[in-house]
């Protein structure tokens, strides 16, 4: 019966046209997956730029120029880095490298992209604030600045790194693994195919931008950085594949900024071949406390801390309710709300959990607000998105607490306008200067990042994976011209109180004390635009 | 009390998602013995359309809008089964599978890469007031989801029993070469079913999303709950896909409002599947011994 009824399947067309219709079939699938893979507006318009760019130099020269940030500083650039600009640099009024970015940026991202000939490039100016030596005008194009410059020295507040120039006797070619002469191999490992997408896609962009900023400027010590990445598909398989695929196939010397959910399954991987590993996530203790793993990124912990502290000491709370995720770094979340709260002298009251994608949050706020007494603030240790579908669901109960949410992971500027009216006033951490404000710091990362990826958008994780970056060139730059992973590895550990110029400063030396930590507050207006609503603060752990 | 209340009701309401999905799917493989894997995808698709294109861009009154949306997921449902499912049925029912998981990874992938990635609410046909009652309450939107819940359950039923139509969806279902020996018209019957099938789906994502935001991947998980329900009926009878997906999401509401520890809900839900797979007789032979075509 089964053969006959197959047999006479040919109610579905004879064979010809059958044959017809699945390569017609293969052709749309087909068609669309090109269409999706071909479709990356960000990419086609930076690999047009650039591609026009490389024929005239502008990108060279046009390129976010003024390294340095806050308690950064440099020598001026030397002629060789005015060498590296191009024609259109040539005889404009750039300014020295490595002042501060108050006195010297002077235009947008676009001026650089699109400025004349002879005019000046984004960082380039006329001021001279720094320790540094430089005097107006002494150097022009990309801005350079000598080795080891950064402020009050890398082993403290460094601001972002300059490039550093090839020795002219040479920069010892392979010293290691995944170094040559000319490049030095990086891997970052990054979650795709999941809710989260879109942040991950612009975490990694950020982390790109910084080292193509640093390779446009003539790499570290004649070293392009070659930044591969790779995707686990939001897998811990591919977390371990990715790993291992960077360590062994690729030999890339180290792991750079990453994003990856899974990152503790390479943990092991990582000690065994002594891999460093700079600008992680910390999602995971482990993570932390790995000797060759360097996250850019507070841990759970002291996010939680960090946001258990500020309920207590600003909002006065003193019972709380916890939302967290599903899975470690929600648990770490909440048992340091708990631990914070027994110190300032709240209450966790309620808790309700969530898995990373859940149908429907009503559940969950039911739990909330007829839990006795009721929280005076619900506080959040899960991601953007399921926040998002709590005060959703709280919304169309009527309900919100009677002193606000506030959120570890929220410092995103779509999710209030997601939320919805009921985000008004909510609190967010965000352990960088907030995005949007105008430090120097954070001034010179939009320009990075939206120069070469002008239609990337920022959050607290893409501050995480520039702020690796930037990290891991300094080290790279302080480990001297004869580049080997244990000479790294040193460097790192010699960074004690390291900032990338955008006020969240690490300890690379001392990673699991959380004394470096600190924070702010953004609290969502009226129209859902975030604005900083504290000063920088310290958790109480 | 309040909170049993509160937590039944919302059980209730977010139940009837499961079963708008859970319908859709049923549908479906009635007619084609097809687990059609991209229903969510299909119902999200529809949903981004809604958004951005009817009421976006053409600026379409949302009642218009929603109704449009349905013969979009119609429309959706017609090419998916001609243009993709159709063509690789000889191959067999995995292969089948596997091409609606392919429809699945496009249709998620696809509407990031046409509009904006950024999740949205959508508006509804329906208002956001909530009716208090039984000191808990519901939106008109949870209501009305359930009340069109129920009119398309009884709809479905009536068509799929009571009609030619519905008799002929069995018989193809059987034995579709026989069908298409007595004449039925076959390949009519099956694209109009899908029809059928995508215009359920372009439903469950107006009425889901709304209570949530619209992200490529969100109906896709609540289709993973539907299934469950789905196989409580034996991927053949409506009414006990209903029930189970008003079971499970009581299950779900109450696991999540009593129970502290993580992964419990989830579980008992798994666990309550798994004992009637194995316990109720017959339920499993409704999943597979079906002739494949």
């Amino acid at each position: 019966m089964r053969r006959l009824t197959r047999s006479a399947s040919a109610w579905e067309g004879p064979v010809g046209p059958v044959s017809i219709r699945k390569l017609v079939a293969v052709a749309v699938v087909s068609l669309l997956a090109t269409a999706c893979g071909a479709s990356d507006d960000v990419r086609r318009e930076v690999a047009a730029r650039n591609a026009a760019a490389a024929g005239s130099g502008q990108l060279a020269a046009g390129a976010p120029g003024g390294p340095g940030g806050p308690g950064s500083s440099g020598a001026p650039g030397s002629p060789t880095d005015a060498a590296a600009g191009d024609a259109n640099a040539a005889g404009s009024a750039a300014g020295p490298s490595g002042t501060s970015l108050s006195s010297t940026v002077s235009g947008p991202a676009a001026a650089g992209r699109s400025r004349p000939a002879g005019s000046s490039g984004i960082g380039a100016g006329t001021g001279t604030t720094g320790n540094g030596s430089g005097s107006a005008g002494s150097a022009a194009g990309p801005s350079g600045g000598t080795p080891g410059s950064g402020g009050a020295g890398t082993t403290s507040g460094s601001g972002v790194a300059t490039p550093a120039p090839a020795p002219a006797g040479g920069n010892g070619g392979a010293t290691d693994i995944g170094v040559t002469a000319d490049t030095i191999k990086v891997g970052g490992i990054f979650f795709n195919g999941s809710w989260l997408d879109r942040y991950v896609q612009v975490a990694e962009q950020a982390a790109r931008a910084y080292f193509r900023y640093i390779n446009d400027q003539g790499g570290i010590y004649g070293r392009k950085i070659n930044y591969i990445s790779c995707d686990t598909a939001a897998t811990a398989d591919g977390t371990q594949s990715c790993g291992r695929k960077l360590g062994d196939a690729d030999k890339v010397f180290a792991f750079g900024p990453s994003m990856d959910v899974y990152s503790n399954v390479l943990n092991e991987y990582i000690k065994e071949r002594q891999i460093p590993a700079v600008g992680s996530m910390a999602y995971y203790l482990e993570d932390v406390r790995n000797p060759y793993v360097f996250p850019t990124q507070l841990s759970s912990m002291e996010l939680a801390a960090l946001i258990g502290t500020f309920s207590a000491q600003k909002l006065g709370v003193k019972t709380v309710g916890v939302l967290w995720l599903k899975d470690f770094v929600g648990a770490d979340c909440l048992d340091q709300i708990r631990r914070t709260g027994q110190k300032l002298g709240y209450q966790v009251v309620v808790e309700a959990s969530s898995g990373t994608t859940e149908d429907d949050m009503t559940p969950q706020v039911i739990k909330m607000r007829t839990a006795n007494p009721t929280p005076d603030a619900v506080l959040f240790c899960t991601d953007a998105v399921n926040q998002t579908k709590f005060m959703q669901a709280a919304a169309r109960q009527n309900w919100a607490p009677a002193k606000g949410w506030v959120a570890a992971y929220g410092a995103i500027d779509d999710v209030p306008k997601a939320i919805g009216p009921t985000a008004k006033g909510m609190w967010t951490l965000t352990t960088f200067d907030y995005f949007g404000s105008d430090t120097p710091g954070v001034q010179l990362y939009r320009k990075i990042t939206n120069f070469y990826y002008p239609s990337m958008f920022h959050h607290f994780f893409s501050q995480a994976t520039y702020a690796g970056a930037v990290a891991l060139v300094e080290a790279m730059k302080q480990a001297g011209p004869n580049l080997t992973r244990e000479k790294l590895l040193d460097a790192l550990r010699s960074m004690r109180n390291f900032d990338c110029g955008m006020g969240l400063a690490f300890d690379f030396g001392d990673k699991t004390s959380g004394r470096a930590a600190s924070g702010l507050m953004l609290q969502a207006d009226e129209n859902l635009h975030y604005h900083v609503a504290s000063e920088r603060f310290k958790p109480v752990m | 009390m309040t909170r049993f209340l509160s937590l039944l009701i919302a059980g209730l309401t977010f139940g009837a998602v499961y079963a708008l999905v859970s319908l859709g799917v049923v549908v479906i493989y009635r007619v084609s013995r097809v687990v059609n894997l991209a229903h969510g995808a299909m119902g999200v698709f529809a949903a981004y359309v809604f958004h951005y294109e009817l009421v976006g861009r053409l600026g379409l009154p949302v009642t218009v809008a929603s109704v449009l949306t349905l013969g979009v997921g119609a429309a959706l449902g017609v090419v998916i089964q001609r243009a993709l499912i159709a063509p690789v049925r000889q191959d067999g029912a995995m292969t089948t599978l596997v091409m609606t998981i392919g429809v699945l990874l496009v249709l998620t992938e696809l509407p990031l890469q046409l509009w904006d990635p950024q999740p949205v609410v959508i508006d509804s046909v329906f208002s956001d007031r909530t009716i208090e009652f039984l000191s808990t309450g519901a939106t008109i939107h949870q209501i009305g989801t359930v009340v069109i819940v129920v009119a398309l359950f009884v709809g479905l039923e009536w068509l799929l029993t009571r009609t030619r139509y519905g008799k002929a969806i069995e018989c193809i279902a059987e034995d579709p070469g026989g069908a298409r020996i007595v004449g039925l018209p076959v390949k009519a019957i099956t694209t109009a079913t899908w029809a059928l099938g995508g215009a359920t789906a372009a439903l469950a994502g107006l009425l889901y999303i709304h209570l949530n935001s619209l992200d490529s991947f969100s109906l896709t998980f609540v289709l993973i709950s539907s299934l469950v329900a789905a196989v409580l009926g034996g991927f053949n009878h409506l009414g006990l896909a209903v029930l189970g997906s008003l079971g499970l999401g009581v299950a779900f509401s109450f696991g999540q409002g009593y129970v502290d520890t993580a992964g419990v809900p989830d579980a008992v839900v798994f666990v309550a599947l798994l004992a009637i797979l194995v316990l109720v007789p017959g339920r499993q032979e409704s999943l597979e011994a079906r002739p494949e075509f």
